[in-house]
């Protein structure tokens, strides 16, 4: 709901704004009060190596790729099962898991984090997420909307039934295996409140911009939707995180605040555990000449 | 309880009213002058025009409905009749029993030539009992270079110290630190609960169709509550009682047009005001073909019938009816206001002026995808007051003018249902139960005065709030997490709230051209807005108090100095003023407002205060016109889980405010206008820290409102070419040029910070600047 109602209020913006000019300005900004870690963890219930990412932040304006957070260790556990983490490649912030590792229904996963050196005062780190069942995707459909921007978009349908429980769905879209919305702000999220318990019936849960290079489908094809079921706790975090990363006016944007996930010990970021399910369809042709 | 407080209330009543009675019985037997001030050639009741006695150098005003009344003891008295704009009228009379005079005031034809002022009180800038108060005139508004050339009663009020937009275009507004919702606008008496077309770039006030606009920024009198910051008050035209006229205007964006005239001279009259913009038909110029097809546009409906009964009774009725429509391919909006008001003059006495008022208002939006899709669906929201009220002036003797009056509103929040559309939809039905309350007052004042250099005005107001059911009341923890829900039934009244709020001014004149003033307000506010962002949108809803939201309280004290310079020609005045408000509201991080059954869940209560200084000069007669005002102010909250508890700058604060607003009068033909205003940037919050999460840059922030935005500076300018002075001219056209931004100043409307898309760790900020400089024509008439 909260995405569609943002779809609609976007559509307002681009009315009240259509005669608006943007230019680069200069801003001093303090620097940040103190550095925190940074957190980018998710674990599934696919059969993939899982990736915990460390970083810290940085001045706003430091215009450097994030410092990566090495040494640390890293690993997620149940109460039956437990995941050691390394750092691959060394010095890389990124700590990887076997590639043989799967999160299961029903169980809650712990992210543990234990630095080489304090960031902000702290060296330990810890974060909870349970992983809920989901109703395996029936099918995907392809719509082409040649009347929609400058060369049409694609539509990727979904046809799947939501379970009567409160749940939480976050797409991605994979053209011939490639992730395409890769930044998180184009990442799909909603929740079932307006349908909860109904068969989706083909709503539109990605929308791919035959203008845009990395989005452009060409016949044959093989565009894969895969639904994860999140929480409502990492649903937060990235709706938040999705607020404060997309324009903001004096109209539609309440004042800026920061981003809170579910990492103890002051981190900025979240860990997500979910369950997820796949649908793929390969690109017909279309008659029009687009 | 409540009766004990009732009892309360009526005994300190009791208390006001009595010495005055007391004062009756042992003064000599006195006789009533009373009747209406209007316009010669329309009829148009003059509102606030003086009386004064030369004898006994006392007077009165006319109130709303132009009604003055004055008791005087028997004898030989010249009376003077003036108002703004008008020649004075001079009557002498043998007063030795009740008299009424209706007054006719002849309006003066070219500002140009001399007018010779003979008539006292153009003083009332020192000598009224009023502070903190701004009349504007319809004629002052249309006068000021305005946006797209449409002239606009909000944006004029903005002009004014103390006064201040959200943002750039805004028609919401700002008093003195307050939010846009501390407002309380009435259109004839009836609640207009959003008064911006156009996500808030125009009001919905047709200045064609207004005859005054009084903001109270402060002293608010006791007749008005329900809203801590300011009253609006934007009075209709009643209509032309003698002769058929028209106005109207066409504009780049809108046209508009008036009729009035009589349906029985000087008896029934009638006012018909419609306005429609068509700024989508510029659509297909801005090349983006993702607008082709989409609607834009907006429409206003003003009506007003009124009737003269016979001297003692009066009828009014007058509607609004407005709308805003967006569509294009994907989406479909459609909102708008109605109001509607029927009143009643009754003179009981010449010395008891009552009137009567029906009133409803409705505000309502609905958004809609096109059927036939698995996500077709339709969200609406509704607001509907329908309100009762009795309100009396008792013209006891010259010294004294007593108010009281009572009045109730029941109020209906609809905050929020949405559902699937067609058969294809997937949607359930998703409906936030209706709300309703009971919001009423009594109140009683008086306007005392002391000798010849004081006047006191004190009054009590008792407001009452009432939740009634059937409802669902959440329980909230301390940490505002939902712990229980409570069902009450239909009709069951389920909280109570109860406020004293007393008001009280005081005018001292010190001599004959310079006056301290200073009053204290308290009032009580029991429905607000749930805005977040600091222009708002027309999606926001209004939500009552209830047990988990306490009614917000306002303090306000002012004291001032008046003072006018050369022969009354300018008007000087310095307010101070202190504004303390108890619960106040602000909204958690990342609120989530709308469509939300636990609402007040987001919700978090604090204090706030705001104190300024405020300068005005201002020149009403002569060829040269105009005002500068500036205000020096500051405004904060208190909220104890926003920015770690500590004190934050409110999202209005800008601390340093001039507004310049001048008119020349060239020639008979040729008018001029300029407005410059400058004001500190408001508070933002800015990014100080980065994260890198999902391959995008995180912002991560200041303290709230640690930043502010650039400041604020504009040059308007507006050139009216009037025609050539034709004996009978029937039909009377002046153009008007007019300039926005003439040097074109960028100012910021919004500032993001973006991602460089060539090099993605490189950040950088962008600001977004609304209008350039804004060059318009209009045409505007009269016959």
């Amino acid at each position: 709901m909260k995405t569609t109602m943002n779809r609609i209020i976007s559509l307002s913006i681009i009315v009240a704004i259509f005669a608006a000019c943007t230019e680069r300005v200069e801003i001093d900004v303090d620097d940040q009060k103190y550095a925190r870690l940074v957190v980018e963890a998710e674990f599934s219930t696919d059969t993939a190596v899982h990736s915990v990412v460390l970083s810290s932040t940085e001045d706003y304006f430091s215009n450097n790729i994030p410092p990566a957070v090495s040494n640390a260790s890293v690993k997620i556990w149940s109460d039956d099962e437990e995941y050691i983490l390394t750092e691959t490649p060394p010095n890389s912030g990124i700590y990887l898991t076997a590639p043989d590792v799967f999160g299961k229904i029903n169980k809650t996963y712990t992210l543990d984090i234990e630095l080489e050196e304090e960031i902000g005062g702290t060296k330990s780190y810890t974060a909870t997420s349970e992983i809920y069942p989901i109703n395996q995707l029936d099918s995907i459909g392809l719509e082409f909307h040649d009347d929609w921007g400058e060369a049409g978009f694609w539509e990727v349908k979904c046809y799947v039934w939501d379970p009567p429980t409160t749940d939480y769905y976050m797409f991605h879209i994979y053209r011939n295996g490639v992730l395409v919305n890769d930044t998180i702000d184009q990442v799909f999220i909603v929740d079932d409140i307006l349908y909860n318990g109904n068969y989706t019936n083909g709503i539109g849960v990605g929308f791919l911009d035959q203008s845009d290079e990395n989005e452009k489908l060409f016949p044959g094809d093989i565009v894969t939707l895969r639904v994860a079921r999140i929480t409502e706790e990492y649903t937060d975090f990235l709706w938040q995180l999705q607020e404060q990363v997309s324009y903001q006016s004096p109209l539609f944007s309440g004042p800026p605040a920061n981003v809170e996930g579910n990492i103890s010990g002051g981190a900025f970021g979240a860990f997500g555990a979910y369950s997820s399910s796949y649908a793929s369809k390969v690109t017909p042709v279309v008659d029009n000449d687009y | 309880m409540i009766s004990k407080r009732l009892s309360t209330f009526i005994s300190l009543l009791l208390v006001f009213v009595m010495p005055v009675f007391a004062d009756e019985e042992a003064e000599p037997k006195k006789l009533t002058i009373s009747g209406h001030i209007s316009d010669s050639n329309t009829g148009e009741m003059l509102i606030g025009a003086t009386v004064y006695v030369e004898q006994l150098q006392t007077g009165t005003v006319s109130n709303l409905y132009g009604y003055y009344a004055i008791s005087l003891p028997p004898g030989d008295y010249t009376l003077t009749y003036s108002y703004i704009g008008y020649q004075n009228l001079t009557k002498t009379l043998a007063l030795n029993q009740d008299v009424t005079l209706e007054v006719e005031l002849s309006a003066t034809k070219q500002q140009l030539e001399e007018v010779v002022i003979t008539g006292e009180r153009l003083d009332k800038n020192v000598s009224s009992a009023e502070m903190s108060v701004i009349k504007i005139q319809s004629k002052t508004i249309k006068e000021i270079p305005a946006l797209f050339g449409e002239t606009d009663v909000i944006r004029a009020i903005q002009l004014l110290p103390g006064v201040k937009p959200l943002a750039e275009g805004s028609t919401g507004f700002s008093v003195r630190g307050g939010s846009s919702d501390q407002n309380l606008v009435l259109l004839d008496e009836a609640s207009v609960y959003n008064a911006g077309h156009l996500l808030g770039f125009f009001s919905v006030f047709n200045n064609d169709a207004v005859k005054d606009v009084k903001l109270y920024k402060g002293d608010i009198p006791a007749a008005y509550g329900g809203r801590l910051s300011s009253l609006l008050d934007v009075r209709m035209k009643d209509g032309n009682m003698k002769e058929f006229s028209g106005t109207g205007g066409v504009g780049l964006i809108s046209s508009r047009l008036t009729l009035e005239g009589p349906i029985q001279k000087d008896q029934t009259s009638f006012i018909i005001s419609g306005r429609r913009t068509y700024a989508d038909l510029f659509i297909p110029l801005f090349g983006n073909d993702n607008l082709d097809g989409s609607k834009l546009f907006f429409w206003d409906f003003n009506a007003k019938v009124s009737h003269t009964i016979n001297d003692n009774n009066r009828v009014f009725a007058s509607a609004y009816f407005g709308r805003d429509v967006f569509k294009n391919e994907f989406a479909g909006m459609d909102l708008g206001n109605n109001t509607i008001t029927v009143r009643w003059n009754h003179l009981f006495s010449k010395k008891l002026f009552s009137n009567f008022t029906l009133l409803r208002s409705r505000y309502e939006y609905e958004l809609s995808t096109p059927e036939g899709e698995a996500n077709s669906f339709e969200w609406k929201s509704k607001l509907v007051d329908y309100t009762g009220k009795a309100d009396f002036t008792w013209y006891l003797n010259p010294d004294n003018t007593i108010r009281f009056g009572a009045s109730m509103i029941h109020h209906t929040f609809n905050p929020g249902e949405a559902r699937g559309l067609g058969e294809e939809t997937f949607f359930n039905e998703f409906v936030i139960p209706k709300k309703y309350a009971l919001e009423s007052g009594i109140y009683v004042s008086n306007e005392q005065k002391v000798g010849a250099l004081l006047t006191l005005k004190y009054g009590l107001r008792l407001s009452m709030f009432n939740n009634v059911g059937p409802d669902t009341l959440y329980v909230f923890d301390d940490d505002f997490e939902k712990t229980d829900a409570i069902g009450k039934s239909s009709g069951d009244i389920y909280n109570t709230y109860i406020n004293l709020e007393p008001r009280f001014g005081i005018t001292y004149i010190l001599n004959e051209v310079s006056s301290i003033k200073g009053s204290y307000s308290r009032t009580a506010q029991y429905i607000q807005l749930a805005q977040n962002s600091t222009a708002g949108t027309p999606l926001d809803i209004w939500f009552p108090s209830s047990p988990n939201v306490k009614p917000q309280i306002s303090d306000q004290g002012a004291v001032g100095y008046f003072r006018n310079l050369k022969n009354n020609t300018y008007e000087v005045s310095v307010e101070g003023y202190y504004k303390y408000m108890q619960n106040a509201i602000d909204f958690k991080d990342h609120a989530q407002l709308l469509l939300n059954k636990e609402l007040e869940g987001e919700l978090r209560f604090g204090t706030a205060q705001s104190y300024g200084l405020e300068f005005m000069i201002r020149k009403q007669r002569g060829n040269f016109t105009g005002w500068v005002s500036y205000t020096l102010s500051k405004a904060t909250r208190d909220i104890p889980e926003i920015n770690d508890g500590n004190t934050y700058n409110a999202p209005y604060d800008k601390p340093h405010d001039i507004s310049i607003v001048l008119n020349y009068q060239f020639s008979k033909r040729l008018m001029a206008g300029l407005n410059w205003v400058y004001s500190t940037g408001v508070p933002v919050t800015f990014p100080t820290g980065r994260a890198v999460w999902g391959n995008k840059i995180v912002p991560i922030y200041s303290d709230r409102n640690d930043y502010r935005m650039p400041d604020y500076h504009r040059l308007d300018v507006s050139l009216t070419l009037k025609p050539k002075e034709k004996p009978n001219r029937k039909w009377y056209g002046e153009w008007n040029l007019s300039v926005y931004n003439a040097y074109a100043r960028k100012n910021a409307w919004a500032i993001n910070f973006q991602q460089d898309e060539s090099d993605p760790y490189k950040t950088y900020a962008e600001m977004t600047y609304l209008f350039s400089i804004i060059p318009s024509i209009s045409y505007n008439f009269n016959f």
